[in-house]
């Protein structure tokens, strides 16, 4: 024996020479012809788009034809087809419609093979004893029979069990090793087909569907009478035993065919030993020597060439006596070989798949046939994976990724968009639903409905899930929370978009009340209100009631602003000493800006209320305190930027709140405001800010303006006592009017300020004399003398200067005072109007 | 009543401070003053009219100082050696995982 002919025996002749020259003489040249050459026609014989089966594969669990199956399986629901091509072959034998049907054609290579076989067409008809085992070895046959297993035996045991059992019965799949289970006990349908060819093979096999369906039950009832293991490999075993004889005949015929395209590996002395030799060879050694027929057969098949099946006998018949014996050593390995074959679900496959592709498409173009099999090809592929979700599958996909998107509480939870759209889309925005199922469409990319005409279809759907949606997320939103358990400091939390996973979760107990966190805090009365702390809280607080109440304001429901009154703090009651927590709100500029936001949905007793805490508080009001130039005689009477930075954000919200409000209000109302001001403020000192000056401007402004517009409207009282406010105020003022231009506002004090800062005293003093009689205009005409003549010198060397614009202003902003009093200024001179 | 809701949670302190000068201690000897305009769970924090101080200490001088070993000298050369550079910004962005600490700034 040698290895690859390599004499063994021989001790090396230690020549040096010759190891050189080892390989090449001890070489048989079994790997100088490719493979290629054997395999030239495996696509014609066994079809293009096969794969290599993995049988051969111990150690993969799982072969790519059962991975594939499972595919096929759940695309297609009607699973009885299935069994279909059996049962043709197997229970109507004698029918010879459905001869054709079986007709073996290869799937890809269909064009090449078919012209090929419109010449055969035009051949002899074959003896149809002839054709028989041909046809056994290379469609039917090991598609359905366990290798040891011939046709002659099926004959025998079909007749044996009443001649009508399925031939999936016959298929033992968990007999051999390594091959794929195929036969399912829970899938009876499927039993002893790949169910890659369920697809395939569905019209040609429904005809015998019912009958098939009807077969199944009473096989397994056969099945289950045997005790141990695959009980229809032990049947099929039994009777192969008992029938050997029969057996043999058929083999070498079959084998031939199996035999031919694919090179043996293994060495066998009949086999061809080299499997570079030409195909033509094949047939020869095949030793079938009363077959003078096989031989051109098997090489045609060989060579790529198709056999015109339809003129092939009906199964079953007398072909068994055509075959003598054979060797026993050849049939054995021939058998061997033809298992692996049969057991390889590709292979076995194949034929078929020829069978179903070729006869529709005969009287076609090559061009339309091309495109068909192109067609069907992409077909295949885009529903490979398909149908592996069910419909519900499906919903419940969307469901859940919709659910992230859509909102219960928009405006809240996804703000910025939502005005976004607004901004963008005015008007619009009144089918929310449909908007976010058209955005859900585009964005993801589906068309549920395939083609466009469909797609209002898909939006329906779309919109369907989304008020679905809205429901889940409506539940998860009560949920999530729940889950921490008391005395945890973890809880089971599932992170989104809006609520992300919390690390710590501590649960407050639910009767936690207020009394208790008074308890945990020690000194509450000291914390509350008065530590800058405490303000921060309240304006949190009061922002949060705020959003609260704007929610529920868009969506045009009835709004309570107790809480929110509540939260201001305006009734509080506090010492002098303390800061009134209002009016400490006041000093922080988001503070500010709540109010603004705040003020519009207070009751009009609620806003009478905070506007008279405001004025009662005035001169503690942070923009008036902060705001006084007599704050900072050491820094040269000069407002610090952020004082002024504060000031402007006050004017820009609270004042134009208030200004807004007061121009409304009625006399009465800004008579308590002016009242209250004056008697609990210094009002010299709230004159010494830009804030007050101005508050106290707006205030007599109003009252005049109502007093001279509807004077008859207004009761004697009212007016007597608006009177004497005003005489109070001018009181406090006189002979110190001087004092409401801060240094660097005073044109006698100060050489440089811009035209606009003085305006608001000016208005002020416009707005006292407007108030006041002749005797007060001239006290304050008297008073302010310096000033106004300091104002026009500036205006006149402004416009020697050629800043007439500044100039301009100037004496604009002083006539807002002299107008009042029929006077106007020029940068010269003052006259009458 | 008390008047103030008691924080529910650390985050509820930094929220009292929004719209407030807040300090913040950065990793990377970094810090920084600012507006604070927005937070989140993660410390993300959004400051407005913000100043950046880096320290940084020399390499060399800290290799002298460690050749000196002199206890009095190192106190001296640690001092004189931190450099700080500051940064101003109008706005800017600061990555939660780089905050230390977040605090309220006296005016």
């Amino acid at each position: 024996m040698s290895f690859f002919g390599f004499d063994t025996s021989g001790p090396p002749k230690a020549d040096k020479d010759l190891q050189t020259l080892d390989f090449e003489d001890t070489y048989e040249g079994l790997g100088e012809h490719p493979e290629e050459e054997e395999d030239a026609f495996n696509d014609e014989t066994f079809g293009a788009d096969i794969k290599t089966g993995r049988d051969f594969d111990f150690g993969t669990a799982q072969p790519q034809a059962q991975h594939l199956s499972y595919a096929q399986a759940a695309q297609k629901p009607i699973v009885e087809d299935v069994l279909k091509p059996m049962a043709s072959l197997w229970s109507d034998q004698t029918v010879p419609e459905q001869q054709p049907q079986r007709a073996p054609t290869s799937g890809p290579k269909v064009l090449s093979l078919e012209e090929i076989e419109a010449q055969l067409m035009g051949r002899p008809v074959q003896p149809p004893q002839m054709m028989q085992p041909q046809m056994y070895g290379q469609n039917g046959y090991p598609f359905i029979m366990p290798p040891n297993v011939n046709p002659q035996q099926f004959q025998q045991f079909q007749q044996q069990f009443g001649g009508q059992l399925p031939p999936g019965f016959m298929f033992p799949p968990q007999g051999y090793p390594g091959q794929p289970p195929m036969f399912m006990p829970g899938m009876p349908n499927q039993q002893g087909i790949p169910p890659q060819l369920q697809q395939q093979h569905l019209h040609q096999f429904q005809q015998a569907q019912a009958q098939q369906a009807q077969q199944v039950p009473a096989q397994f009832q056969v099945q289950h009478g045997q005790p141990q293991g695959p009980p229809q490999v032990q049947q099929v075993q039994q009777q192969q035993q008992q029938q050997q004889q029969q057996a043999q005949p058929v083999h070498p015929q079959a084998q031939a065919q199996a035999q031919a395209p694919i090179p043996a590996p293994a060495p066998q002395p009949q086999a061809p030993a080299q499997p570079a030799e030409t195909q033509a060879q094949a047939p020869a050694q095949t030793p079938a020597p009363s077959q003078p027929q096989s031989a051109p057969r098997a090489q045609a098949s060989s060579n790529g060439q198709k056999l015109p099946l339809d003129e092939f006998p009906v199964l079953g018949s007398a072909s068994v006596r055509e075959h003598p014996t054979q060797p026993a050593q050849q049939q054995s390995y021939q058998q061997r070989q033809y298992s692996q074959h049969s057991q390889n679900p590709q292979y076995l496959q194949n034929p078929q798949n020829r069978g179903r592709i070729q006869r529709p498409r005969q009287d076609l173009t090559p061009e339309e046939r091309e495109k068909l099999i192109i067609r069907s090809n992409k077909v295949a592929r885009i529903t490979r994976s398909s149908g592996f979700m069910t419909p519900r599958d499906k919903d419940f996909v969307t469901r859940f990724q919709l659910s992230q998107i859509v909102s219960q509480d928009p405006f809240n939870e996804d703000f910025y968009h939502q005005i976004f759209k607004i901004l963008r889309n005015p008007g619009g925005g009144a089918e929310d639903m449909s908007y976010i199922a058209q955005k859900y469409l585009d964005q993801s990319g589906h068309r549920l409905g395939g083609k466009n005409r469909r797609a209002d279809v898909a939006l329906q759907r779309m919109q369907q899930q989304i008020s679905k949606a809205v429901t889940v997320a409506k539940e998860r939103g009560e949920r999530t929370g729940t889950l921490a358990r008391e005395g945890a400091l973890g809880k089971v939390s599932i992170g989104s978009i809006r609520q992300p996973r919390k690390q710590l979760v501590v649960k407050r107990s639910e009767n936690a009340t207020e009394d208790e966190l008074k308890q945990l805090n020690r000194n509450p009365a000291k914390i509350s209100k008065f530590t800058r702390q405490a303000q921060l809280n309240i304006i949190e607080k009061v922002y949060s009631i705020l959003l609260g109440l704007e929610t529920l304001e868009r969506e045009a429901k009835p709004i309570s602003t107790e809480e929110l009154f509540e939260a201001l703090h305006v009734l509080d009651v506090v010492s002098d000493e303390e800061e009134h927590p209002f009016i400490s709100l006041l000093g922080y500029e988001k503070g500010m800006r709540l109010f603004s936001r705040c003020f519009h949905l207070l009751t009009p007793d609620q806003k009478n209320a905070c506007l008279l805490c405001l004025f009662g508080n005035l001169q503690k009001l942070n923009v008036v305190l902060r705001g006084s130039y007599k704050n900072y005689e050491t820094s040269n009477f000069v407002i610090p930027e952020a004082v002024e930075k504060k000031i402007n954000v006050f004017q820009m919200t609270v004042m134009k709140t208030l200004v807004l409000y007061i121009s409304e209000a009625s006399f009465e109302q800004v008579l308590r405001f002016i009242i209250e001001l004056e008697s609990s403020n210094s009002v010299l000192f709230v004159c010494t800010s830009k804030i007050g000056l101005s508050l106290i401007t707006v205030l007599i402004s109003r009252l005049e303006l109502i007093k001279q517009e509807s004077n008859a409207n207004l009761s004697e009282a009212e007016l007597e006592a608006w009177s004497l406010t005003y005489d109070k105020l001018f009181a406090n003022l006189e002979e110190r009017l001087v004092l409401i231009y801060p240094p660097t506002l005073s044109s006698s004090k100060s050489a440089s300020f811009k035209p606009d800062d003085d305006s608001y005293i000016w208005q002020f003093l416009a707005s006292v004399a407007l108030a006041g009689k002749l005797q007060h205009q001239r006290v304050i005409v008297d008073e302010v003398r310096d000033e106004i003549f300091g104002i026009m010198g500036k205006a006149r060397v402004l416009s020697e200067e050629g800043n007439s614009l500044d100039s301009a202003k100037f004496i604009g902003n002083l006539n807002l005072f002299l107008n009042v009093m029929g006077l106007k200024a020029s940068e010269t001179d003052i006259s009458e109007l | 009543m008390s008047g103030i809701a008691a924080p529910n949670e650390p985050l509820d302190m930094i929220r009292l401070s929004l719209d407030e000068k807040v300090y913040v201690k950065l990793r990377g000897a970094r810090e920084m003053v600012g507006k604070l305009h927005g937070y989140d769970s993660h410390c993300n924090v959004v400051l407005g009219d913000a100043v950046e101080t880096i320290y940084e200490v020399d390499d060399t001088t800290l290799e002298t100082k460690v050749s000196t070993l002199c206890g009095c000298s190192k106190k001296q050369t640690r001092t004189n050696k931190l450099q700080t550079t500051t940064k101003k910004s109008d706005m800017l962005f600061i990555r939660g995982d780089s905050v230390i600490l977040i605090s309220t700034v006296s005016e």
